[in-house]
């Protein structure tokens, strides 16, 4: 069934108790500020990506000796590969002090095994390491921004329904505060619910990845990369 | 169960109110249609149904129940008609006027008199005649008082007495002074001669601009003597409007120095009734002195009816709440009762819309077979701070379940103004029970925030509507 965002407006109008249900309804002024509203909660969800519920897949290519790509929209990287072929290499990721503050050997155009995600204006930067030898395809899994909508788009083209019902609490709860009216604290009890069911729908994989020195199975080391090139095992 | 309690402030959804509107909307828009309040309770104003049909295209003029003849006279265009207590109508009299006002009296000796404002008819009972009688002045509202009717002479400050035990004569030369009063307090017109209910000897007499108590003490020549000391510094606007009981007379007063007001006196001072906002209200009538009044006791309420046609509003005053309420047709209109009776214990009417005869009674609940339109403007919900408020809830209690199930259940709406000037948004209706089906919560849930918040409840149905005051709850 289709939901508008304007349907979603009203009925977070309804929810917040500013606007009387079954006796008025949300056009105007309230509409567009409801849809400011809104946008700016959809903006906001930037700042906390565990409630972004949906893991999205990203392809582009690396360009040799390139270390930075900007990526719109993009706040949270899980998961990168780069392919070579129709084979596909793992990346690690580094922390910024790792990536940044650790002692390496710059200026090496080789297979990009390393990489590093820094949040921009808008998105993400993602720095490689190793400096891609030459143009590689890559992937990567990670959470983008909710994009802005407007007042009769169908969000349920966009949006799952409990996320929308989360969104419509969310925004209740703004419109409580812009009208300086108290939430109610039942209201407000059942936004926080939803928030902690929410991060229990896309969790980060936490699944522990070693990688030892010293094993039967060789990882991935500097002196394979720079003999093997990737093709030794 | 919603644990609603805490977070809200319940505050009264006052309910049993009444007609006190403000001089504009801002100040209130407090109204009450077609109900009056008992003991704490709002209860239904009475209804009316046709008892006799008369003529349907003619006009009511005039009513009156004589104790004596145990009839009931009325007036319809020029007809003088009498009643039975079966109702059997009688032609008795035609008079040579089809419309305006009529006023009626009688006295001991079978004569009922009956000024039309040009002439005055005395129909005899005894013996069944129906004469003009010879005068030789305008005459107005006609009373009887110790044996004599009396008459203001409205085209001078005269007013007149009638030959004492005859209606028939009004002596008027120069030489029968003992038969001619004059208000004197100022240079008026006579409008009207009251003898004043529970006073005694006690004679009003109105002008346009002053009324003067007069008393019969019995004097040789001029059997009455005004009194010294007293005068009522108000006229009559319109004498259609003087109306009695119990012991006041209330009526829409004027003078030269101020515009319509509605006053009433025991015989003492006078008090004004009308609020602010129906006196704004008056000042901004197109006829104010167009208007006719009556008063009736409904149920012990002593209510005086007061109706503006052309204006198209009528208006009670409850005597003994002291509150004013509205009355209606079932289309919003004036209500259409014009002159009233009460015999055979029941009330009768004659209307402005057309020359038959009705009964008016708490225990009819319609409007001749329609519905009565009931409707209460509470006072407007407002905090000291100005501040927005969220109204989760508003209801009161009623009574449900005394509807027939004629498949048109009784409804209840209720809509709602935000703006602080009366604009009301849409009805939500909820249907109430039928018969049997006594227990009920009427409750609007959800109703949005407001810092100026004025309901408007109506309730529509051919049962009656009880109802009192509930709660509604807001928070900031």
């Amino acid at each position: 069934m289709a939901v508008t965002a304007l349907q979603l407006i009203s009925r977070a109008w309804y929810l917040s108790s500013i606007i009387a249900r079954s006796f008025e309804t949300v056009s105007g002024d309230y509409a567009t500020e409801g849809l400011t509203l809104l946008n700016a909660l959809l903006d906001f969800k930037a700042t906390d990506v565990r409630l972004i519920p949906y893991y999205n897949q990203y392809q582009s290519t690396f360009v040799a000796g390139q270390e930075s790509y900007f990526i719109p929209n993009l706040y949270a990287v899980e998961t990168m590969t780069f392919n070579i072929g129709d084979v596909r290499y793992p990346m690690t990721d580094a922390s910024r002090i790792r990536y940044f503050g650790t002692g390496r050997v710059d200026n090496i155009p080789s297979l990009p095994f390393q990489w590093h995600l820094e949040r921009s204006e808008g998105g993400s930067t993602i720095r490689v390491y190793y400096l891609p030898l030459q143009n590689y395809v890559f992937n990567l899994s990670g959470k983008f921004a909710l994009t802005d909508v407007t007042l009769n788009q169908d969000m349920s083209t966009i949006y799952d329904a409990f996320y929308l019902e989360y969104l419509r609490y969310g925004l209740a709860e703004m419109m409580a505060n812009e009208w300086d009216i108290t939430f109610a604290p039942e209201k407000k009890a059942m936004l926080k619910s939803y928030e902690q069911k929410l991060l229990n729908v896309s969790p980060p994989d936490l699944t522990l990845n070693k990688v030892p020195m010293i094993q039967d199975k060789m990882s991935i080391n500097w002196a394979q990369v720079n003999i093997g090139m990737g093709w030794t095992n | 169960m919603r644990s609603y309690a805490a977070r809200y402030k319940e505050i009264s959804s006052s309910i049993v109110c009444s007609t006190k509107f403000g001089r504009y909307p801002k100040i209130s828009l407090e109204q009450v249609w077609n109900l009056i309040e008992s003991d704490g309770w709002m209860v239904n104003f009475a209804g009316y149904d046709q008892v006799v049909e008369i003529n349907p295209v003619g006009q009511g003029r005039g009513i009156y129940s004589s104790v004596k003849f145990n009839h009931l006279i009325a007036v319809i265009d020029d007809n003088v008609y009498v009643f039975d207590e079966s109702l059997n109508k009688r032609l008795v009299g035609n008079m040579t006027t089809f419309t305006g006002d009529v006023f009626i009296s009688e006295n001991n000796i079978n004569q009922i008199a009956i000024s039309d404002l040009q002439n005055i008819y005395v129909y005899n009972y005894g013996n069944e005649t129906f004469i003009k009688a010879n005068i030789n002045f305008t005459p107005g509202y006609i009373t009887f008082q110790n044996g004599r009717f009396i008459s203001p002479d409205t085209s001078s400050n005269q007013w007149r007495l009638s030959q004492t035990n005859d209606g028939s004569i009004w002596p008027g030369t120069i030489s029968d002074t003992q038969y001619i009063g004059a208000l004197q307090t100022k240079p008026d017109f006579a409008m009207a001669t009251i003898r004043f209910p529970g006073r005694g000897n006690l004679l009003y007499v109105m002008g346009k601009t002053v009324t003067e108590p007069w008393y019969d003490i019995g004097a040789q020549l001029f059997p009455y003597q005004r009194s010294p000391s007293v005068n009522v510094d108000y006229g009559c606007l319109n004498s259609a409007t003087i109306a009695y009981g119990d012991n006041i007379i209330c009526w829409l007063a004027a003078n030269e120095s101020s515009g319509p007001v509605i006053l009433y006196t025991n015989g003492g001072d006078i008090v004004p009734i009308s609020t602010d906002g129906i006196d704004f209200k008056l000042a901004q009538l197109v006829q104010p002195e167009n208007a006719y009044a009556f008063m009736f006791k409904q149920d012990g309420h002593l209510l005086y009816v007061i109706t503006w046609p052309t204006d198209n509003i009528t208006y009670i005053y409850d005597f003994n709440t002291k509150k004013f309420f509205n009355i209606s047709d079932p289309n919003f209109n004036h209500h259409i009762a014009k002159r009233i009776a009460f015999f055979n214990n029941k009330y009768y009417f004659v209307s402005f819309i057309d020359g038959n005869l009705y009964e008016l009674s708490s225990e009819i609940l319609s409007a001749n077979g329609m519905q009565i339109p009931r409707v209460i403007i509470p006072p407007t919900i407002r905090l000291p701070n100005q501040g927005r408020f969220v109204c989760g809830y508003t209801g009161f209690t009623i009574e449900e379940g005394m509807a027939t199930n004629d498949g048109n259940p009784p409804i209840a709406q209720m809509a709602m103004a935000k703006d602080g000037n009366g604009n009301f948004g849409s009805y939500y209706t909820k249907v109430l029970n039928q018969v049997g089906q006594r227990q009920n919560r009427l409750i609007w849930w959800q109703l949005g925030s407001a810092n100026d918040l004025t309901f408007q409840y109506r309730f529509y149905g051919l049962s009656r509507f009880v109802a009192t005051n509930g709660l509604t709850g807001i928070y900031q």
